[in-house]
C-alpha cells in the first residue's frame, strides 16, 4: 500500500465516531498500541481474514489515525490498535447496521434473541425520533456478516445524542428497551462522551461520562467538557 | 463468570447508610454497600471477565487502605475498565458519607 494514496470515499461522509465499524483495506495497516499488548496477538490475523472489520474506540489517536479495536472469537480476544484513515475502505455506523438485517439468514435471525430484537429496537428509535443502532456482537455481525452474536448475547446499542435528551424521552426509551425480550444496554453518545441510558433515565444525579480520557462523574453530560475548554 | 471473595477484618468503623451506585451494563459495574452483620468488611465480586482475580485483589486492597468501614460490599462487574471501577468505588464512598 502506498502512503501517498488519497483517502478513500467512505459510505458515510461524517467523521469517524466511537462504535463505527470500519472495513480494512489491509490488515498490516494496523499499528499496535497500549495498554493492551502492542504486538499483534496470534488470533488477530485469522480473525481479520474471516471478517476485516474493526470498531472505532473512544481514545485519542495520532493525526491521520483512528483508535480502533479488533475482536476475536473469544470474549477476552480484544486488541487495541491505531488505523491510518487511508486504510479504511468502508464505514458502517451503528445507525446503518440495521439496514443490513435482511442479509443475515432468516433462521439465524429468528434463533438468536439479540438478533431477533433488532427490528423492534429500530422501530422504537424511529418512533422516538432518535438516531442510533446496535453495537457489540450484534452490530459487528450485521456489518460484517460474520456470525458473532451468540444465543446468550445481550443487545448493546447506542443513541447519538448530540443535543440534550429530555429525561422524559429517556424514560420512555428505557421502558421501551426494558420491554424487549433480550437484555439491552444502551449508551447515549453526547459530544463529550457516553453515558448509560439506565443511569441517566433514573433522574437527576451525577452520571458516569465515558470520555476519551476515561470516565468521570458529571451532573450534565452535555455541558462543555473542562478538558475541551479554551481561553477566550 | 468468576466470583471473588475478600475479607478485611480490620475495617470496623460503622457504615452510616446503605449505598447503591453504578449500572448493570456493558463496561460498567454496580457497587452495593450495607452495614456488615459481624462488624468486619467483606467483599464479594461477581465479574463477567475471568482471569483478573489478582488485579481485583490489588484494587480492593488499595481501596481498604483509605476505607475503614465494616461494610458488606457487593460488586457486580460487566467488563468495566480500571478507570470505571475506581470511579464507582469513589462514588460509593461519597454516597456513604
Amino acid at each position: 500500500m502506498s502512503p501517498d494514496r488519497p483517502p478513500p470515499r467512505s459510505a458515510c461522509p461524517s467523521a469517524f465516531r466511537p462504535h463505527d465499524l470500519l472495513r480494512l483495506a489491509a490488515i498490516d495497516a494496523l499499528i499496535g498500541t497500549g495498554p493492551m499488548p502492542a504486538t499483534m496477538p496470534g488470533w488477530v490475523r485469522p480473525a481479520l481474514a474471516a471478517a476485516p472489520w474493526v470498531v472505532v474506540r473512544r481514545a485519542p489517536a495520532p493525526d491521520g489515525h483512528i483508535a480502533v479495536g479488533v475482536r476475536g472469537t473469544a470474549r477476552d480476544e480484544r486488541w487495541a490498535a491505531w488505523l491510518p484513515t487511508r486504510a479504511v475502505c468502508e464505514q458502517c455506523p451503528p445507525e446503518a447496521v440495521a439496514d443490513r438485517y435482511d442479509r443475515l439468514p432468516a433462521p439465524r435471525r429468528a434463533a438468536l434473541p439479540a438478533l431477533a430484537a433488532v427490528p423492534r429496537l429500530a422501530a422504537l428509535l424511529i418512533r422516538l425520533g432518535l438516531r442510533g443502532g446496535p453495537t457489540g456482537s450484534v452490530g459487528f455481525e450485521l456489518a460484517s456478516g460474520r456470525p458473532t452474536a451468540t444465543p446468550g448475547s445481550d443487545l448493546d446499542a447506542v443513541v447519538r445524542a448530540d443535543t440534550p435528551l429530555d429525561r422524559a424521552v429517556a424514560a420512555v426509551l428505557a421502558a421501551g428497551i426494558g420491554a424487549l425480550p433480550v437484555r439491552c444496554d444502551l449508551l447515549l453518545e453526547t459530544p463529550n462522551g457516553a453515558v448509560a441510558l439506565a443511569e441517566y433515565a433514573r433522574g437527576p444525579g451525577p452520571v458516569a461520562l465515558r470520555g476519551p480520557r476515561g470516565p468521570r462523574l458529571v451532573a450534565d453530560p452535555w455541558a462543555p467538557s473542562p478538558y475541551e475548554e479554551t481561553r477566550p | 463468570m468468576e466470583i471473588l471473595n475478600y475479607d478485611y477484618p480490620d475495617a470496623t468503623a460503622p457504615l452510616a447508610k446503605r449505598v447503591h451506585v453504578g449500572v448493570v451494563g456493558s463496561g460498567d459495574l454496580e457497587v452495593l454497600m450495607e452495614p456488615s452483620p459481624d462488624g468486619k468488611a467483606h467483599v464479594v465480586i461477581t465479574t463477567s471477565v475471568n482471569g483478573y482475580g489478582q488485579i481485583w485483589k490489588n484494587v480492593i486492597d488499595r481501596f481498604f487502605t483509605r476505607f475503614d468501614r465494616a461494610a458488606t460490599i457487593e460488586i457486580n462487574d460487566f467488563g468495566a475498565t480500571p478507570g470505571m471501577v475506581a470511579l464507582r468505588l469513589e462514588q460509593a464512598v461519597e454516597v456513604s458519607k
